[in-house]
């Protein structure tokens, strides 16, 4: 088989996602692309939940969202999700009748623990799929080291059962990828801020942007940073704001309901002209919503949040593998152009995990249009393109004096008018300066047959399963990864070469695409949109895309 | 030496503001001369109020930020830098109103940042509304029948929330506040100096003040022992005592979260191909 997806169900509590990144290691380690898919609800007992791990032969960006074999360990699990499932899926519920297998039982004579009940699929799984279980053993031995033990007791017990009982088998041959990291959107993000120079991550915790803390306070030591978890988004957002002012690269992190907090100290950051990058790992709202699924319905909000006029930038990483790049350049741009960033990722990025192949060696030295030291230091300096040269506490003959009362170019408050107007002029001009700085950028992808008459346009998370709907259909894809400042002549130039636009986006408004055509002033002639919170299956999407082209 | 700036001072005749001024002048100043503070390592934050014009009148490093925001703003700083002397001013309607949430912690974490509390028990900038330090009863522009909110106590606020220098000042006596200020600026972890700073327009509280005022420095108290520095907080009556309610030396929270970096004069980039060896 060149392609498997495998779902692994249970509550809360019995090692979904753990187990299902365990198998996609296996597979990892035998030489196949994974992205894996947690479906979780926010509990930490009970409930339906799954994991799909889409094992590849070729790269994949989005789960399948159909099942070739389906481990449940309750019936109801397997039973709510049937949807996920033809006649050609293999099921193996908690049982032993036909290919289930007795989890429960193996888990008592074991002596194990039902969290550990993954490790009897993945056994169950190898003899399906014709893994020696050497395979198995090791990659046991590598994720629960002194833990192993048990877990691969478990595997063995799930194999042998699968053997006596004759299951069917789905081979999938050693393959020939080498190893890649497998990551999650997340754990890129903080990696990619990392290589940029960050230094201070701030952050409240909030789904699904707590693995970012998370992963960042584990690697702290190691990353020499420090990953701060404060008593609210407020503080988050604020600290970064004093740590970027004293000369330390900071980014705070958050979902929908922190950004609305944080409102105000983005404000702050755009008056004051501090380098502030934030991520919003958005999720299904309004209000606590929809918390574990995804939606992309915070487009809005990023693009206006904060009181008052500022320049701000917002980036939208398409895929898992985008949010390295995209970060680390949102941290160059927050330093060199002195104001807010924003990197717009949402559940389906932040919390699937993916290997990637991408360049993490590639450099992104943080530019910074530092004061020169001739005269005296003022802090908003007017110059031509409205940024102005930046210096910290501690370097000598400098005071910096940042203020967010409307100032004077030494940073001192004015309200007088000449000068409300020079300073509202000059970020007015900043935001001309990243306007046509960005006309060199890398702001949009384009990908599939480029003489294709018809244009699929979107960001973010869609763009993973849009990458294999393209495949088979006569369409182009334009991602747009810049949305603020948004692309305008690069968008129309695709759009100046198509016949129909269908836009695709993940929430119930259509926000992306009334931006596109406020932008480009042309119409967009179907809008795809779905907001259950579960994210874009690529046969979904092809078969709606299909229709709109009728 | 002169730190101050050429900015025309613009608080009322008479503000309390002034005494924290010129008290916070003169400490900075001799200690700049005496070679114990750097110029270019202090840092000024001003909260929101008539107070937050104070950074413009001193020549040096300041950010004036929102209302209430103060001591995470100092603390990220601290992070980056812990060379920086960061000196945050506050008014009462900044900490215990808008921010109180950041104050407590700031003062739990015991971050390396010193709080002078313009706390005048009234929103002057605002023309004259109550604030959470306002007595019961007063009659301000919100609460014209009498404010109907029994006021909280920031001494024992933040000696409770382990604070670990807790000070009272009074804007009438400057001296003291000098000393109050010195002793909170070298106070390694968080130090608060709460000053009682009459309003002159909206709440002159001067009288009623100095008849009361007494420095505990002048009494036999030891500010080393918490329960007798909780007792002490709660004393308010025909006798206020000004002066170092509690003291305590522990490890600074920047030093807990970052390590042995100063992300200011280290900004290296770390290899991260173990991390993604190990995630292969």
């Amino acid at each position: 088989m060149d392609e498997l997806s495998v779902f692994l169900g249970g509550q809360a509590g019995e090692g979904v996602k753990r187990g299902a990144f365990v198998i996609g290691k296996l597979f990892n380690r035998y030489g196949y692309h994974i992205f894996i898919m947690d479906d979780y609800v926010s509990t930490i007992r009970g409930g339906q939940d799954y994991s799909e791990i889409r094992i590849s032969k070729k790269e994949v960006f989005s789960q399948k969202g159909v099942a070739d074999i389906f481990f449940s360990f309750h019936r109801d699990i397997f039973e709510r999700y049937s949807n996920k499932t033809n006649s050609n899926s293999v099921a193996i519920l908690d049982g032993e009748s036909g290919t289930n297998v007795p989890f429960d039982k193996l888990i008592k004579e074991n002596a194990g623990a039902s969290v550990m009940k993954p490790s009897i699929a993945m056994g169950v799984l190898s003899y399906i799929c014709e893994i020696p279980f050497e395979v198995v053993q090791k990659t046991l031995e590598s994720e629960f080291r002194d833990k192993a033990e048990i877990n691969v007791k478990l595997a063995k017990a799930g194999f042998d059962y699968a053997s006596k009982k004759n299951f069917p088998r789905i081979r999938m041959e050693r393959w020939v990828k080498p190893q890649f990291p497998m990551v999650s959107g997340n754990e890129l993000t903080a990696l990619g801020a990392v290589r940029a120079g960050m230094k201070v991550y701030t952050a409240y915790p909030i789904t699904p942007a707590s693995t970012l803390l998370h992963f960042l306070a584990k690697e702290s030591k190691r990353l020499h940073i420090a990953a701060i978890h404060t008593e609210d988004e407020i503080s988050a957002a604020v600290m970064a704001i004093g740590a970027a002012y004293a000369g330390a690269p900071a980014m705070c992190g958050t979902s929908g309901p922190g950004i609305d907090l944080m409102g105000e100290a983005i404000s702050l950051a755009g008056g004051t002209e501090i380098p502030l990058v934030v991520v919003d790992a958005q999720r299904a709202g309004p209000t606590t919503g929809v918390p574990t699924y995804t939606e992309q319905s915070d487009l809005n909000l990023v693009l206006n949040v904060g009181h008052g006029e500022f320049p701000r930038i917002v980036l939208a990483p398409g895929t898992i593998d985008e949010s390295f790049d995209v970060t680390a350049r949102a941290m160059q741009y927050a330093w060199w152009y002195q104001t807010p960033v924003f990197v717009l990722s949402d559940k389906q990025i932040a919390e699937s995990t993916k290997t990637v192949n991408i360049q993490f060696g590639k450099k992104y030295p943080l530019p910074i249009k530092y004061f020169d030291g001739s005269g005296k230091y003022a802090r908003y300096r007017i110059t031509d393109d409205g940024i102005s040269p930046l210096a910290f506490p501690s370097m000598k003959d400098v005071v910096n004096h940042t203020n967010s009362t409307e100032h004077t170019e030494e940073g001192y408050s004015s309200s007088l008018p000449e000068n409300v107007i020079k300073m509202k002029e000059k970020r007015l001009k900043k935001a001309e300066t990243i306007k046509n700085d960005f006309l060199a950028e890398h702001t949009i992808n384009v990908f599939g047959d480029p003489d294709a008459k018809d244009v699929v346009i979107t960001f973010g998370s869609p763009t993973g399963a849009l990458l294999e709907v393209i495949e088979d259909l006569p369409v182009k894809l334009l991602q747009v990864i810049a949305i603020e400042p948004f692309p305008i002549s690069k968008v129309k130039n695709v759009f100046d070469h198509s016949e129909r636009i269908i836009s695709v986006e993940q929430n119930s408004t259509g926000q992306f695409a009334s931006l596109v055509e406020c932008k480009t002033e042309r119409r967009i002639d179907k809008k795809i949109l779905k907001y259950d919170g579960r994210p874009f299956d690529p046969f979904e999407l092809k078969e709606r895309i299909k229709e709109a082209l009728v | 030496m002169n730190i101050g700036t050429d900015k025309k001072i613009q608080w009322c005749p008479g503000c309390g503001n002034y005494a924290i001024y010129s008290a916070f002048k003169n400490v900075v100043e001799r200690n700049i001369e005496s070679g114990k503070l750097i110029k270019e390592n202090i840092v000024l934050i001003s909260g929101i109020g008539c107070h937050g014009y104070i950074t413009n009148y001193y020549d040096l490093n300041s950010f004036h930020p929102i209302h209430g925001r103060v001591p995470p703003l100092a603390t990220g700083m601290k992070i980056a830098n812990d060379l920086l002397t960061v000196i945050g001013f506050a008014g009462d309607g900044d900490v215990y109103a808008e921010g109180m949430n950041h104050i407590i912690q700031a003062a739990r974490r015991n971050t390396d940042i010193t709080m002078i509390v313009h706390d005048n028990s009234v929103y002057g900038l605002t023309t004259g509304q109550f604030t959470p330090t306002s007595p019961k009863g007063f009659k301000g522009r919100s609460t014209p029948f009498g404010n109907p909110e029994r006021p909280l106590n920031p001494i024992t606020l933040m000696i409770v929330s382990r604070g670990t220098f807790v000070a009272r000042g009074f804007a009438g006596d400057v001296k003291h506040l000098e000393y109050l200020f010195e002793r909170a600026i070298f106070h390694k972890g968080f130090s608060i100096v709460d000053v009682i700073q009459p309003c002159v327009t909206f709440n002159n509280t001067y009288d009623f003040f100095r008849k009361r005022v007494y420095r505990l420095e002048d009494t036999e108290y030891d500010p080393h022992n918490f329960e007798k520095a909780v007792e002490k907080s709660l004393e308010w009556g025909d006798k206020i005592p000004i002066g170092v309610f509690y003291e305590e030396d522990t490890e600074t929270y920047e030093k807990l979260v970052r390590g042995y970096e100063n992300f200011f004069y280290n900004r290296d980039i770390p290899d991260i191909t173990e991390i993604l060896t190990e995630k292969s």
